[in-house]
């Protein structure tokens, strides 16, 4: 996406440029908003709009917060719409917990197609 | 730091952390009855075994004992250092009596480990739940009552701690798989024992047990449901994107050090990694590759330690672990009421202010 006219934007899009030069596979918003002081809904913004042009791809993670607290990822998702809505036993602890906004995490991997953009700007 | 802690604490005095407490007598079984006959000595009689000896020897950190019983004279350090049931003989023949109330109010529960803390949003005073206590709580429960086994909690003992009051919850309310034959496991309905603590200037509650939100509201709605009053019970939790604002502003509010943690790794793929403290830094967050690494890393839990002075005089320190799902904090290795209550105005306040 062209954030052209938009220093905000432009400086965040060549941060995670930056990011992913240098070898960050799995970006999350919290993660630019704590490291750049930025609000994360603009990191959120910006990380939605590259899956939106490709650059980025999606990868949705359900934490299990059972009773045992081990706060292990137990599925994975590449759309959101996949995620179940009802109780879970936890594959691996055997925990039952609901998948909840606030234990599903969204993180944002590089596509090919971004890697190869920016081996080319390189 | 999991697993779950029994019963429902209520405190009805700003100041209760140093009030004494009066015990009342409730039921035990005879077996554990004659196990603590012949652990603490005394005659076999049903009523004379005190209700505080109980509370103690299943309760009170051997440590705090120790500390608390070298502060009157007369003590005895061999007696101090050996088996749990002999310090607590020592413990009663040296305290006062007030001690011993405190000793008693300040760790109500066998272990006080998963919590939520909870705020009443309705405008009720302290009269009116002491009312409520005196007029709905049947006599029974302060005995303690053989409860109804159902999906919701049932109360099946309320314990009168001076100016507290705890209530024991029972809920038939989760299924364990059980290998009943090689190969073959069978779904067993088990029980789920619950607590909370409720508390003045304002009315607010600490539920000890539940893993979900969803459980540890259903054990407020029946301790309301028992005095009769709708307190309208918020849970104290940030909100979604604000939980690294929530550790900073905790962590620095209470001068705690990060001693454990788990955080995503940016650079792996999905991967989580699990940090500890050690000695020589005992925060993490003093560690030069931590904070190059993983300083802004999201957590998928992290541990703060913090230190506070109970209603004992003693200094606590205190372990918290929390992350997903906001407002579930679990606590260690035994902390007080007094540790508990502190640590629940500090979020109230910084809640409050954001």
């Amino acid at each position: 996406m062209n954030y052209y006219g938009n220093p905000k934007l432009d400086r965040l899009k060549s941060l995670i440029d930056a990011e992913v030069r240098n070898g960050v596979h799995s970006l999350r918003a919290s993660y630019l908003s704590n490291k750049y002081k930025i609000e994360p809904a603009l990191a959120q913004k910006v990380l939605s709009d590259l899956v939106a042009t490709g650059d980025l791809s999606t990868h949705y993670q359900l934490l299990c917060s059972g009773e045992h607290q081990r706060y292990e990822v137990d599925r994975e998702f590449v759309r959101r719409d996949e995620i179940p809505k009802h109780e879970l036993t936890c594959e691996h602890c055997g925990d039952r917990y609901m998948p909840a906004e606030e234990n599903i995490v969204v993180s944002f991997e590089p596509t090919d197609l971004y890697l190869q953009e920016l081996a080319h700007q390189s | 730091m999991g697993g779950a802690s029994r019963g429902l604490l209520i405190s009805d005095s700003e100041d209760s952390l140093n009030s004494s407490c009066t015990l009342e007598c409730f039921a035990v079984p005879l077996p554990a009855l004659f196990i603590i006959y012949k652990q603490i000595g005394g005659p076999f009689v049903a009523d004379e075994i005190s209700a505080k000896k109980r509370r103690m020897l299943d309760n009170v950190p051997s440590d705090v004992l120790i500390a608390v019983a070298k502060t009157f004279s007369h003590h005895s350090k061999e007696k101090l250092y050996q088996d749990q049931e002999t310090r607590i003989v020592e413990v009663l023949r040296v305290c006062d009596s007030e001690t011993i109330d405190r000793l008693v109010a300040e760790f109500p529960t066998p272990c006080a480990l998963v919590a939520w803390l909870f705020v009443a949003e309705a405008s009720i005073s302290q009269r009116q739940v002491s009312d409520a206590i005196k007029e709905e709580v049947p006599t029974a429960l302060f005995l303690g009552i053989q409860p109804k086994l159902q999906e919701a909690p049932s109360i099946y003992r309320v314990d009168s701690l001076g100016s507290n009051t705890m209530f024991r919850c029972v809920a038939s309310d989760r299924n364990q798989q059980l290998p009943i034959a090689f190969g073959q496991s069978e779904s067993v309905k088990v029980l789920s024992y619950y607590d909370a603590l409720l508390h003045f200037s304002k009315l607010q509650a600490i539920v000890f047990g539940p893993y979900s939100a969803l459980k540890a509201a259903a054990v407020l709605s029946t301790v309301d449901g028992l005095l009769g009053i709708d307190s309208q019970w918020s849970l104290l939790k940030h909100g979604i994107g604000q939980s690294r604002k929530f550790y900073n502003a905790l962590k620095k509010k209470m001068d705690a050090l990060l001693i454990e943690t788990k955080r995503h790794d940016p650079s792996g793929d999905y991967r989580s990694v699990a940090l500890e403290a050690r000695d020589k830094n005992p925060d993490l967050e003093g560690v030069p590759s931590f904070k190059k690494q993983y300083l802004d890393a999201e957590s998928e839990f992290d541990v703060l330690r913090f230190r506070c002075k109970n209603s004992l005089g003693l200094m606590e320190s205190v372990h918290v672990k929390f992350g997903r799902p906001f407002g579930r904090f679990a606590f260690g290795p035994n902390p007080s009421t007094s540790a508990l209550r502190f640590f629940q105005s500090q979020v109230s306040e910084l809640l409050r202010e954001s």
